[in-house]
């Protein structure tokens, strides 16, 4: 039969080492876990979003360099080639919508075809000269107008992707304030520091009962209490992105002006009459 | 700083593996449709049995009988609402993150129709009303999604379940290591006062101490 005191001892012990393994090094195993991936993630959508952000610069730059280039009028690349095609095509819906000219198969069609009216039309040759107008015209036919269009579909392109990749890129930073990762990542290294410094209080094996006793009770106060800090410091951390606080409360008021403009059609009108087609 | 022991993974009801071939930011994405488990883990322990039976080598048979004896009793006392507690709060959390995560994408929605709206009001201003349309529907299916998950918000139920989660785990190793107010009692009286701490913490009250009833 074991003396009480070193049975005493003995209780003490297993306490420590329950404590040690299960709550103590448990807690340590999860906040290097959790710190370690948080700054991952973190650093993960950090790079995400200057992705986005390059993509969204870089595309605006070449949009920006195609127009230039080859669509507006004096462009670098073609002299503005595709830009005089361009008014000449809308001249040719025009006075195709006049009547003018009849409906044709392709633009080239009806460029030759108003070619032909200028030559024989006496309003139209009392204005322009038809001759030089058909040379003008045959100057036109020479533009790739394939190339322009190509241009014209690449710089449209690359002018969503400005508008898309900055919204995408600002979604990941709204996620990011959602998921608070480097926040949370710092509020656990900090509790790891603090955790040990109550580790450096746990009892030693050549203490006496009695300091064993007070050393295994600072030890698993101190713990418990780094524990709740932390809860209560991440329990801060925890709010929704103010954003998404503010999308939602301009959407809330977009909801009931629709609300309150279908109610109108309804019934007429409101007080202030005339909102719908009935007031 | 210690390294985190090897090949231990932290003591929790969530499935360590899911998504674990994803980025971490992925990993921590909400689950859509019914969440899982649907219920609390009934098998969930913070000590595991075969760890404890380790640890407790070279332990006095009879201080091994009483620490089991403390086990069983918080088991039923205290881990059966840990377990509750733990499960509504990960629940809680997905499903806020979810709502969040919806919010998000309308935002983004919201974003690139009006941003769209800009672009063809210079080119095609005929296609006006579309763009308009499908913002207004936009943000009466945000004011839905408010309404709907406004009831019981999420956010608040996850942070008041997960705290008082982490209460009982505390209030469990508090017991199982007789610190106070565990250490100056015994027998039925520490046990009574360990299941009306745990009743209170699970109430959202402050536990009262066991001589004075003073809340520690």
């Amino acid at each position: 039969m074991m003396p009480p005191e070193q049975l005493e001892r003995m209780r003490l012990r297993a306490a420590y080492r329950l404590f040690q393994w299960f709550s103590l090094e448990d807690q340590r195993n999860y906040w290097q876990r959790a710190a370690g991936q948080y700054r991952r993630a973190g650093n993960q959508v950090n790079f995400i979003v200057a992705v986005f952000a390059f993509i969204a610069g870089l595309a605006a730059a070449l949009a920006g360099l195609l127009a230039t280039g080859w669509l507006v009028p004096g462009s670098f690349a073609n002299n503005g080639a595709c830009a005089e095609l361009a008014d000449s095509q809308g001249l040719v819906r025009s006075m195709h919508q006049l009547g003018l000219i009849e409906q044709v198969e392709a633009e080239d069609d009806a460029l030759e075809q108003f070619g032909e009216l200028l030559a024989t039309s006496p309003i139209a040759q009392a204005r322009v000269d038809g001759m030089e107008f058909i040379a003008a015209l045959n100057d036109m036919a020479g533009i790739d107008s394939d190339e322009c269009s190509t241009v014209h579909s690449l710089t449209n392109l690359l002018m969503l992707v400005a508008v898309v990749a900055p919204a995408v890129g600002g979604a990941f930073t709204t996620l990011a304030g959602l998921y608070q990762w480097d926040r949370s990542a710092n509020i656990y290294e900090s509790a790891l520091e603090s955790l040990e410094v109550a580790d450096s209080q746990s009892p030693l094996d050549d203490m006496d009962t009695l300091t064993y006793r007070a050393a295994l009770r600072a030890y698993v106060e101190n713990t418990l209490q780094v524990m709740s800090d932390e809860s209560a410091q991440w329990g801060q951390s925890v709010r929704p992105p103010a954003q998404l606080e503010q999308f939602l409360s301009e959407e809330r008021e977009k909801a009931l002006r629709a609300t309150r403009l279908g109610n109108a059609w309804d019934l007429g009108g409101g007080e202030d009459e005339g909102i719908g087609p009935l007031g | 700083m210690r390294p985190a022991v090897e090949g231990r993974a932290p003591a929790s009801q969530g499935g360590s593996f899911f998504r674990r071939h994803l980025p971490v930011w992925l990993r921590e994405m909400p689950r859509y449709g019914p969440f899982r488990p649907a219920q609390p883990d009934s098998r969930f322990r913070l000590l595991d049995p075969d760890q404890l039976e380790q640890v407790l080598q070279g332990v006095p048979e009879v201080v091994r009988q009483e620490i089991y004896e403390d086990v069983d009793y918080l088991e039923y006392e205290v881990l059966r609402l840990f377990r509750e507690r733990d499960h509504r709060a990960k629940m809680q959390q997905n499903r806020y993150r979810r709502q969040q995560i919806n919010f998000l994408l309308l935002a983004i929605l919201s974003t690139l129709v009006g941003s769209l709206q800009l672009i063809a009001l210079s080119n095609q201003p005929e296609q006006m009303p579309v763009f308009a349309f499908i913002e207004t529907v936009i943000s009466l299916l945000t004011a839905f999604l408010a309404a709907v998950g406004g009831r019981v918000p999420p956010q608040e139920q996850w942070l008041l379940n997960r705290r008082r989660a982490e209460e009982l785990r505390r209030e469990y190793f508090r017991f199982l290591t007789r610190v106070p107010p565990y250490d100056e009692i015994g027998g039925y009286q520490r046990r009574m006062l360990l299941a009306q701490r745990a009743a209170e913490i699970n109430r959202g009250l402050q536990p009262r101490d066991a001589a004075t009833g003073a809340t520690t």
